[in-house]
Formats: C-alpha cells, sequence, structure tokens
C-alpha cells in the first residue's frame, strides 16, 4: 500500500498542472503511470493477493509461491478484414502427377502472382471492393512438393512457407490447410499483421539479423509473435529446460507460422542485398545453405560465427523449404552482382530425425514428420538439379556427415537422392508413434500436424 | 548482366573450413547449440502490433481473469487508501 501511494504522488509530481484538476482526472493519469511503470512479469502485492503484469497490460492473479503466471482470457481475435483472394490460390494438389511432368494446366506456380491466380478447376473471386466486409473464398496452400511449373528443374513450392520464386505481399501469405481453430487463430494473426504491415514487420526482422551477423533464417522470424516468445513468461535460463508453456506453444504452433516467417525472413534478406549492393565489389557474397531439417546447417553457423562474418549476409534455408529458394536467391543476385556461394549439407535423415525430437525436448520447437521427409526427399533433388544448371555461374559447396565429422564432395551425395519422400514418413511417423509414452504430448503433437494437414 | 558469379577459390576454401570447423563442433555437442539458440528466441523482442493484439494460446492453458478485481483495486487509489 505504502509503495503504490508513493508512486501516485510521485506521479502527481510529474503531472505539474498549472491548474487545479480534478481529482478524478489525476487519479485516471496516475493510475495510468502506475499502471505503465510496471514491465510485463512484476508481481505486485495487493491486500494480500499477488498479481504479475502480463504483456497485454492487464494484471492476473499468481499462486502462492509464484508459480507459472496464469494470462488473462483473451477476447476472440477478430476476423480479418478482408480475405485475400490472392493469398492462397495454389492450384490442388493435382491427381498424383509424375513429379518431372506436370501438366501444363495445372502448371501455374502456387500463388506467385495474381496473373497466375488461373487454377482452371476455379473460378477466382475478387472481392468488392465497396464491401469491406465480404467475405471472399479462400482456398488453402497444398501444392505438390515435386512439382516444377516453370521447368528449371527446381519444384516450385514445398508444403509450407511460401513458394521459392514469391516474396509477399504481394501476392497474400498463403494459408495452410485443415488447421485446427487454435492454429488457424495465430496464422491469421501473424499473417495478417505481416500483410498490413510488411515492410515495417521486415525491418524489424532486419534488424535483429544484423545481431546475428547478418544471418536470416525463417524460424527467427517466429520470435516476431509474442505467442512464440511468451516473454510474458519467465526468460528461459542457461543450462535449464525451456519453460514448459513456451515449449508447448512452440512446438504446437510451429508449422502454422511457418508461413508468415518465411515471408518475413525473404523480406527482410532482400532489403540487405539491397545494401550489399552498395558495397565494394570484394565484399558483396553470400552464403545460402540448404539441406535437410536438423541436418546441422544452422548450428554449423552458430558455432562458428567467423563463417557468418565472412560473407555479408547468410540465408540460411529452412530445410523445410526444400532448396525450393535457391532460383529466387541466384536471380536477385544476378541482378544486384552479388556473389552467391550455395552450400549443401546432406545428413542421415534415419540419424538426424532422432535428433530433431531430441532438440526439440530443448527448444521446445518441432517440425511435422511429413515436412520432415520431404526436406530430405525434395531437397537433394531439387539442389542438384539447381547446380547441374548453374555449376558455372556460382560457387557450389557439397558437405556431408560421414562417421560424425564434416566431409566434402564435389557432387550431391548419391546416398541423398535416393530418399523416397514416402518411406522416410512411414519411418519418421513409426518412430515418433513409438516413442509416444516417452515424450511431452505435445512434441508428438507437433511431429504428427501433418496427418491432420496434409492427410 | 554479370553471369559468372564464382567467388575465388580462395574464399571458397575458407568457407569449407569455417563451415567443418562449424558443423563438427554442432555435431560433437548439439545441445549446446540448441540451449544457445532458445537463449537467442527468448530474448527477442516481438513485434509490438502482434503484441498490441489478444495472445493466442493452446486449448486447455489455465486462465484467470481478476483483471476486473485489479483495475478496481487500483482505483481505490483516488480514493487515498
Amino acid at each position: 500500500m505504502a509503495d503504490l501511494d508513493k508512486l501516485l504522488s510521485e506521479a502527481r509530481d510529474l503531472l505539474r498542472e498549472p491548474e487545479a484538476t480534478p481529482l478524478a482526472q489525476i487519479t485516471e493519469e496516475a493510475r495510468d503511470l502506475v499502471e505503465k511503470s510496471f514491465r510485463v512479469g512484476t508481481i505486485r502485492k495487493w491486500k494480500g493477493v499477488e498479481f504479475q503484469k502480463q504483456a497485454d497490460q492487464t494484471w492476473a492473479k499468481v499462486a502462492l509461491g509464484r508459480a507459472k503466471a496464469a494470462i488473462p482470457k483473451a477476447p476472440p481475435p477478430k476476423a480479418p478484414k478482408k480475405a485475400a483472394p490472392d493469398a492462397s490460390k495454389a492450384p490442388k494438389k493435382a491427381a498424383e502427377p509424375p513429379p518431372t511432368k506436370a501438366p501444363k494446366a495445372a502448371a501455374a506456380a502456387p500463388a506467385a502472382a495474381p496473373s497466375a491466380q488461373k487454377a482452371p478447376e476455379k473460378p477466382q473471386k475478387a472481392p468488392a471492393p465497396a464491401a469491406p466486409k465480404a467475405k471472399a473464398k479462400t482456398t488453402h496452400f497444398d501444392p505438390d512438393p515435386a512439382h516444377d511449373g516453370n521447368g528449371d528443374g527446381v519444384a516450385d513450392a514445398a508444403r509450407v512457407g511460401v513458394p521459392g520464386d514469391v516474396v509477399p505481399p504481394p501476392p497474400g501469405v498463403p494459408r495452410l490447410p485443415n488447421l485446427n481453430d487454435t492454429e488457424r487463430a495465430i496464422e491469421s494473426k501473424f499473417a495478417d499483421t505481416f500483410e498490413e504491415n510488411a515492410d515495417d514487420m521486415a525491418n524489424e526482422f532486419l534488424k535483429h539479423a544484423e545481431k546475428e551477423n547478418w544471418v536470416f533464417e525463417t524460424d527467427a522470424a517466429k520470435s516476431l509473435m509474442p505467442e512464440w516468445t511468451r516473454s510474458d513468461l519467465p526468460p528461459d535460463e542457461k543450462g535449464k529446460p525451456i519453460h514448459p508453456e513456451r515449449a508447448v506453444a512452440r512446438a504446437l504452433f510451429n508449422t502454422a507460422l511457418h508461413q508468415t516467417a518465411n515471408a518475413v525472413a525473404k523480406k527482410a534478406f532482400l532489403k540487405r542485398l539491397d545494401q550489399i549492393e552498395k558495397l565494394p565489389e570484394d565484399q558483396r557474397k553470400v552464403l545460402v545453405t540448404s539441406g535437410g531439417v536438423a541436418g546441422g546447417k544452422g548450428s554449423a553457423l552458430r558455432a562458428k560465427p567467423e563463417l557468418a562474418r565472412s560473407v555479408a549476409a547468410t540465408w540460411d534455408a529452412a530445410g523445410e523449404q526444400n532448396a525450393t529458394e535457391n532460383p529466387w536467391v541466384m536471380k536477385e543476385c544476378l541482378k544486384r552482382k552479388i556473389k552467391p556461394v550455395f552450400l549443401f549439407v546432406s545428413a542421415d535423415p534415419k540419424v538426424t530425425w532422432p535428433g530433431a525430437v531430441e532438440r526439440a525436448k530443448g527448444i521446445g520447437r518441432m517440425v511435422d514428420a511429413r515436412v520432415f521427409a520431404d526436406s530430405y526427399a525434395h531437397g537433394a533433388k531439387n539442389f542438384k538439379a539447381f547446380h547441374d544448371k548453374h555449376k558455372d555461374e556460382a560457387t557450389f559447396v557439397f558437405a556431408q556427415v560421414q562417421k560424425g565429422e564434416a566431409a566434402f564432395a564435389n557432387g550431391m551425395d548419391p546416398a541423398a537422392l535416393s530418399v523416397d519422400a514416402d518411406e522416410l514418413y512411414k519411418h519418421a511417423s513409426e518412430y515418433i508413434d513409438s516413442k509416444k509414452a516417452d515424450l511431452p504430448d505435445y512434441i508428438h503433437q507437433g511431429a504428427t500436424a501433418g496427418r491432420r494437414i496434409w492427410g | 548482366m554479370a553471369k559468372n558469379l564464382k567467388v575465388s577459390d580462395d574464399d571458397k576454401k575458407e568457407i569449407e573450413r569455417l563451415f567443418k570447423d562449424g558443423l563438427d563442433a554442432a555435431l560433437k555437442n548439439p545441445k549446446k547449440f540448441w540451449d544457445a539458440q532458445r537463449e537467442r528466441e527468448s530474448k527477442m523482442k516481438p513485434y509490438s502490433k502482434l503484441s498490441a493484439k489478444p495472445l493466442v494460446l493452446p486449448k486447455g492453458t489455465k486462465r484467470e481473469n481478476v483483471t476486473e478485481q485489479m483495475n478496481n483495486l487500483l482505483a481505490d487509489l483516488g480514493k487515498g487508501k
């Protein structure tokens, strides 16, 4: 009580109104000042009850002994003002076309540009501008990860993220199919906000990348979401387990957030390329990593910061993108006369999948098994095709993990090219099911979300 | 438009050397780098406009709403209590 009275008194001094201000007004202003003076996470005792400041500026009662903070009930999220019809008009997965011979009729790059929205099986409807509340029909993003619409040898899109050659907006951020209510709410919150504030959000992420030696990675962009960082919870300490609420959120929301996170990272990366274009020629180099999920690309960069510092920027591609972004990076580098070094890490997915599960216990984030399998099967093939086409124009590095150590080769590891997506997915699914009893629920849910999302 | 954008052999070798060092270290002690990543992620600030919107939490998260009670208690400030 005494503390709050003192704060109120100080707040009144700060106001220094020349004329007498009604007590009720001072109270309101002082209350605001007092409220804002408390940082998120602060615990105050009031009349024998402890309250903790929440991220949304409200206070929530906490249990005695400072158990984990309770979060006030959030009002239901508003429906998006307009559902951008371009957002996810990818042609639905065709009836199992052969990987290299997709029929032209279905060959429009998924959600590539408004002009490419003409999926033959669905008429497009733009929302009437005069009726902003009219909800346009949206289709969800469900590309065939083997589909190569432009015939460059590299598939156009992975199941998650944005298509390789696209940097929204425009078009809008593609939305995943078959998300549950919570996933849809979180996907919409992130995507809608990005579509309305794309440049600003990209600039925010650019600042983060600068602190990380100009490394751009999609997963890091997920931290722009408060539901991911959960800064209302105590920060994670070195050597201690991740906060359980944070772990749950990351495992369950990883897939739903991936679309927008990928868009943010790409947009920010382009901004950095614009900066690099102005550097002296000998500094105009970027590193581009590719390889399956949990293959070690990101960890290698963190373990050796000199690597990122040796170039002007690093596009640390998410394994989930199946190396579909390399043509885009190449194109953007060519425009700006920047030299890209494309590096591929191949690893044994039957070793890295248990690693990904183990990693999830530490960091919370859990990749879906289907997306994992694709990253190995399609990633290697896409990278090889890309290398075959551009080997005389750019620098390529092929790294492999052999007997627990990195080794280099002149080309793609043949074993990497022989991975079958369906077989690996079956293996990964069986593995995660066999470990279900030993794992927190949220890890199993995160790893198997694809069963619902893609069937 | 320049089509040959290869880096020098020395640059390539340097990248390979640094990457090998990094990957070897990561393979020997992956947990160390997962922990570092987690620590980094937890320090990153969310985007302000996203923070201003209501939090979306996984179903089943227990939440207590005593905002009204707290606001009433804070309003007592004006009454000199």
